[in-house]
């Protein structure tokens, strides 16, 4: 690490994909992410080495760096660990500084969380073991539909009568939609109906944290346009999404790395 | 930590005296194997349901169900008693407790003897059962559900408490009249099982020491408020034994004053459970982890000690008037007392007995954050939760935390979701403590 340098990174390793974001004096100098796989290590190298040279800086050049997310034990680096909640909380301030709320659906949870007009955390939840509050649903509709996740945003968008599911759980959802398959269901009104229903479970989330506008929606949900829809349906108002909703806690983490410099 | 979390599920202790308690523990399962042989009565049993003293007073020996369950958590082997419950039809969502209750005497049904290997040797067959209405529905059907498994005589018993609105002075005296008809009702039954009658005298010197317990883990509490913390939340999980498993013996009572000693003496020279202490924090309520009670000094590693619990010392000591002179009117003043011992202080502010104790134990033990246990298969502690937890909110602003689990059943917790949790609730803390 170089003291004297204004490059800070974070690292956001999360169980789908790892994430790294590079800041130089407070702007984004690069970002990346690579699939977790089954060697988080080995993705986590990858990952930095792909954006420090983006960013033209050798990793002795960094001032300072976090880590976060489910598998930041595995780091290769020494650098503090601090929760993906934290990040996300801290990301979601730094780029809209009105965020009171915020949702981020990932791979293996959803959680909610109320902050403060500091962009500390106030009070949070996370999702019960269940994957229908997770973006680990989607997967599933995605392979059984046979269509790729990035498509089922913009997909669910044309939905002309979305499917009820009549059950919270992924695993008879699965069947579920095998039947609704073989009914006839278009797969638009089918994916609609997946975002109604995990929309009502991040809804009951939100609520026992007490929603308080405005809303952010970030992690790997915030890229699924009927998804962030129905949220905000649910809840009853527009929903905020950071450009890249994935690196949201890689940049939140870079940006308290660089705080912790400071303080 | 990390290496020995597969096998190890017991908490670092942080008294001396908290480590005497396996071997308490150990002899409530020897006494009732000794007891059987000897040809005295034991009996199946719930604590927390005020009739203690009732049956050391009839010299019958008690064997707490519950809290065999519990220890077969934490030496983990629930799992073969969990599955032949549910393989009866007993469902998932029912009381662990219960399910491993009565999965270990299916099983013991089934094999003609006590199933190898059961933790401390197993439960003898109990002379008898004996449930309560007290805290939650399944500590009053559980034991008629054991009759399909055990042909002993079986009495429940109903334990009532007004609700927070009720005019005390209105409703009192029936209370305590239905409660001492229940008491008695229960002497009844015990002198027909055992063809002796309740000596008076007997009963009064178990309630002597009962109380008398009771009265030193309150005070033990009490000289936890010292900063640091001289004991654990982890600790009251294991020194609960001795009040609630051995309560109107002298066996408690030399317990907690030996406890109570050490507990002294660390407070009184600011001996705590971490090197550093950053953040004090409340268990709130729900049963704790049997089957990871490490999580507790996982805790710790970020500096946090859990100060106090709401959970197992269910009672302040209270004043039972001087013109009550029968031991069975004494047990029923002293249940309607404890019962209604945060009513008046509710009615006043927040409307929940509940949250006015929580409220207390923020205040006088310096709380920086309250962590909740809610499990899934305990409704008595977990219903409720999410409620109280809000309207603490509303007095208090200090980080909260509701992890989820249960407290036996090992398919309902997830370590990496906890971690992640008590990660953001660290993070939480370590940010109030900025602010202020």
């Amino acid at each position: 690490m170089n003291a004297d340098s204004r490059y800070f990174a974070g690292l956001d390793m999360g169980s789908v994909s790892v994430k790294a974001l590079i800041l130089q004096n407070d702007r984004v100098a690069a970002s990346g992410l690579t699939p977790a796989g089954g060697n988080y290590k080995a993705a986590a190298a990858k990952v930095m080495e792909e954006v420090l040279a983006r960013a033209g800086i050798a990793s002795d050049d960094l001032s300072g760096m976090v880590v976060t997310g489910l598998g930041a034990q595995s780091a290769p680096w020494d650098a503090p660990q601090l929760s993906d909640i934290s990040c996300h909380a801290r990301g979601c301030h730094a780029l809209f500084p009105s965020a009171r709320t915020i949702i981020d659906i990932g791979g293996q949870f959803t959680k909610a969380a109320r902050i403060t007009p500091q962009g500390s955390i106030a009070d949070f939840l996370m999702s019960e073991k269940c994957a229908t509050g997770s973006g680990r649903f989607l997967q599933v509709i995605s392979r059984i539909l046979h269509i790729p996740i990035e498509e089922i945003g913009p997909l669910s968008l044309q939905a002309q009568h979305p499917v009820e599911f009549s059950t919270n759980c992924a695993v008879f959802a699965e069947s579920e939609t095998i039947s609704r398959i073989a009914e006839g269901a278009r797969p638009a009104d089918i994916l609609a109906g997946v975002h109604r229903a995990m929309a009502a479970k991040v809804k009951m989330l939100v609520k026992r944290v007490k929603l308080e506008a405005d809303v952010v929606l970030t992690g790997g949900g915030g890229e699924d346009a009927g998804l962030v829809q129905a949220v905000g349906q649910a809840l009853g108002l527009t929903i905020l999404v950071p450009e890249n909703p994935r690196l949201t806690a890689a940049f939140g983490a870079a940006c308290l790395a660089a705080e912790h410099k400071r303080t | 930590m990390e290496a020995t979390q597969q096998v190890k599920t017991t908490a670092v202790k942080g008294t001396e005296t908290a480590r005497e308690v396996r071997a308490l523990v150990k002899n409530i399962y020897k006494s009732a194997h000794e007891a059987k042989a000897n040809g005295r009565k034991v009996a199946y049993m719930m604590v927390a349901s005020h009739y203690d003293e009732i049956l050391r007073a009839m010299d019958i020996v008690p064997l707490p169900t519950e809290n065999y369950a519990g220890l077969c958590a934490a030496k983990r082997d629930m799992d073969r008693f969990l599955h032949k419950a549910e393989a009866d039809g007993y469902s998932q969502v029912l009381c662990s407790y219960a399910r491993i209750g009565l999965g270990f005497d299916s099983l013991r049904k089934e094999l003609g003897r006590i199933p190898d290997n059961s933790p401390d040797g197993g439960m003898p067959l109990p002379d008898m059962m004996i449930g309560s209405s007290a805290v939650c529905d399944p500590r009053f059907k559980w034991y008629q559900a054991t009759s399909r498994y055990l042909e002993v005589p079986t009495f429940a018993i109903d334990v009532v408490a007004p609700p927070p609105q009720a005019d005390l002075n209105q409703v009192r005296d029936h209370y305590i009249a239905y409660q001492r008809a229940q008491f008695q009702g229960l002497i009844d039954f015990l002198e027909m099982q055992t063809g002796k009658q309740m000596d008076p005298e007997r009963l009064w010197e178990a309630i002597r020491l009962g109380d008398r317990a009771w009265q030193l883990w309150y005070d033990i509490d009490r000289l936890r408020v010292a900063v640091p913390s001289p004991m654990p939340s982890q600790d009251h999980f294991s020194i609960m034994v001795a009040g609630h498993y051995y309560s109107g013996t002298q066996t408690a009572v030399d317990f907690y004053q030996k406890l109570y000693d050490e507990v002294k003496h660390k407070a009184e020279n600011k001996i705590g459970v971490t090197a550093e202490e950053k953040y004090r924090i409340l268990y709130g309520g729900g049963l704790p982890p049997w089957h990871t009670l490490w999580i507790f000094n996982y805790f710790e590693s970020f500096g946090a000690v859990f100060a106090i619990e709401n959970v197992y010392r269910g009672f302040d000591p209270v004043q039972v008037p001087s013109h009550v002179q029968d031991p069975v009117d004494y047990l029923a003043w002293r249940a309607f007392l404890r019962a209604t011992r945060y009513h008046d202080q509710a009615r006043t502010r927040s409307g929940s007995p509940a949250v006015e104790k929580l409220l207390g134990l923020i205040a006088d033990y310096a709380i920086d954050g309250v962590v909740f246990h809610a499990c899934r298969s305990c409704r008595a502690t977990t219903i409720g939760q999410t409620h109280i937890k809000s309207e603490l909110g509303k007095h208090c602003d200090l980080p909260m935390m509701q992890l989820v689990s249960d407290m036996v059943d090992l398919r309902d917790y997830s370590e990496a979701q906890w971690k992640a949790q008590i990660g953001a609730f660290m993070d939480a803390l370590a940010a109030r403590a900025r602010r202020a």
